[in-house]
C-alpha cells in the first residue's frame, strides 16, 4: 500500500485549477476560461448501499494549486494528445471509411485538449510528422496504436500526478480513449 | 483505504443488482442483453474479491455489504439494460473518485477498475463519452 505524495511547493495563483460553487472552472495561465457542467447537474443521488462522490473540481481544495510538476506533466500529455488528434484528423481525411473512427476520436481529443489547454498554458500544439499510409488497413493500425500509445500515456500520467482531481481526470481521458479502442475491438491498456 | 472501501462498497452493490438483472433477463429472448449482465456480475464478484483480500493485506478492515440493497427499475428488458447503464456509470464514478484520493499502486487499481467499467458501458449499449467516471468535466 503507497500513501499520498509529500506535499511541495505550489505554483502561482497564475496558472490555477478552480472548482467554484457553480461548477468547476478552469483557469490557464492564458487566463482562458472554461465553463463545465455544475456537477449538480450530472449528479444523482446514490441509491441506498452505495458510496456517496462528492462533485470534485480540478484541483485539490486543500491546495488550490497545481504543483510545477503536475503543470508540466499537463503540457506534456496535451502536446501528445494534440499529436493523435492531428494524426486522427489527417488519417480521416485520406480514408473515407475511417471517417467515422476518426471523428469519435478528434471529438474526444477536443474535449480533452480544452481541459488541459489552461493548465499547459496554451491551446496550440504541434501536430504528429509523416504521411498517413495509402492503404487503409496500415493507415488504420497506425491510428489505433498512437491511441493505445497515448492511452497507455495517460494512464501513466495519472498515476504520476500529484494532485489526486488531475489525476482523476487525466484517469476518465484514459478510460475515454479506452472506450473508442474498445469499439474497434481493440485494447490499449490492461485493466 | 477508505477510498478503496468506498469501491469494495460500490462492488458489492454491484454484484447484488447485477445479480437481480441477470435473474431478470432471458437468455435465450435477449442475448444481446444477458450476456453483458452475466460478464459484469462476473467481473464484479472477481473484483470485491480481489479488493477485500488486498485491504485485508494491508491490515484495513473490508466494507461489509448491506443487508439488501433497493433494486432499479426492472420490469422490462429496456428497463433492466438502463438500469445496468446507471449502476455502471455509478460505478464509474465510485472509481474515479478513488483514483483523486488514492497514489501508487491503490490507484492504478482504481484506474484499471474504471477502465473495466468503462468498456462494460459499452457492451451494455451505453454510448462512449470523453469523460467517463467524471462527467461533470464535459
Amino acid at each position: 500500500m503507497s500513501h499520498p505524495p509529500a506535499p511541495g511547493p505550489r505554483l502561482s495563483r497564475r496558472t490555477t485549477l478552480l472548482a467554484g460553487a457553480s461548477g468547476a472552472l478552469l483557469t490557464g495561465a492564458c487566463g482562458v476560461e472554461l465553463p463545465r457542467r455544475p456537477a449538480a447537474e450530472v449528479a444523482t443521488p446514490p441509491p441506498s448501499g452505495w458510496p456517496a462522490t462528492p462533485p470534485s473540481s480540478l484541483v485539490s481544495p486543500a491546495t488550490g494549486e497545481l504543483r510545477p510538476e503536475d503543470l508540466a506533466l499537463a503540457a506534456e500529455l496535451a502536446t501528445a494528445i494534440s499529436g493523435v488528434r492531428d494524426l486522427a484528423r489527417r488519417t480521416g481525411r485520406k480514408h473515407r471509411e475511417l471517417r467515422g473512427l476518426s471523428a469519435g476520436l478528434v471529438e474526444v481529443h477536443d474535449a480533452h485538449l480544452a481541459l488541459l489547454a489552461g493548465a499547459g498554458g496554451g491551446s496550440s500544439f504541434p501536430g504528429t510528422p509523416g504521411s498517413i499510409a495509402a492503404r487503409r488497413v496500415p493507415a488504420r493500425n497506425r491510428l489505433l496504436g498512437a491511441e493505445a500509445d497515448l492511452s497507455a500515456a495517460l494512464r501513466a500520467g495519472s498515476v504520476q500526478s500529484y494532485d489526486g482531481p488531475l489525476a482523476r481526470a487525466l484517469a476518465s481521458m484514459s478510460a475515454a480513449v479506452e472506450q473508442q479502442l474498445w469499439r474497434q475491438g481493440r485494447t490499449g491498456a490492461t485493466a | 483505504m477508505s477510498d478503496l472501501n468506498d469501491i469494495l462498497a460500490a462492488e458489492h452493490a454491484a454484484v447484488y443488482e447485477y445479480g437481480a438483472l441477470a435473474a431478470r433477463t432471458s437468455w435465450s429472448g435477449q442475448p444481446g442483453l444477458a450476456a453483458p449482465l452475466a460478464a459484469g456480475f462476473a467481473a464484479h464478484r472477481e473484483r470485491r474479491d480481489d479488493l477485500t483480500a488486498l485491504l485485508r493485506q494491508a491490515g484495513a478492515e473490508p466494507a461489509a455489504a448491506e443487508a439488501a440493497y433497493r433494486l432499479p427499475p426492472m420490469g422490462t428488458p429496456r428497463q433492466v439494460r438502463a438500469s445496468a447503464i446507471a449502476l455502471e456509470n455509478r460505478y464509474a464514478e465510485v472509481c474515479a473518485a478513488a483514483v483523486a484520493g488514492t497514489s501508487g499502486a491503490d490507484r492504478e487499481w482504481a484506474l484499471g477498475a474504471l477502465i473495466d467499467s468503462a468498456r462494460r458501458l459499452l457492451d451494455l449499449g451505453a454510448p462512449a463519452v470523453p469523460w467517463p467516471g467524471a462527467p461533470e468535466l464535459g
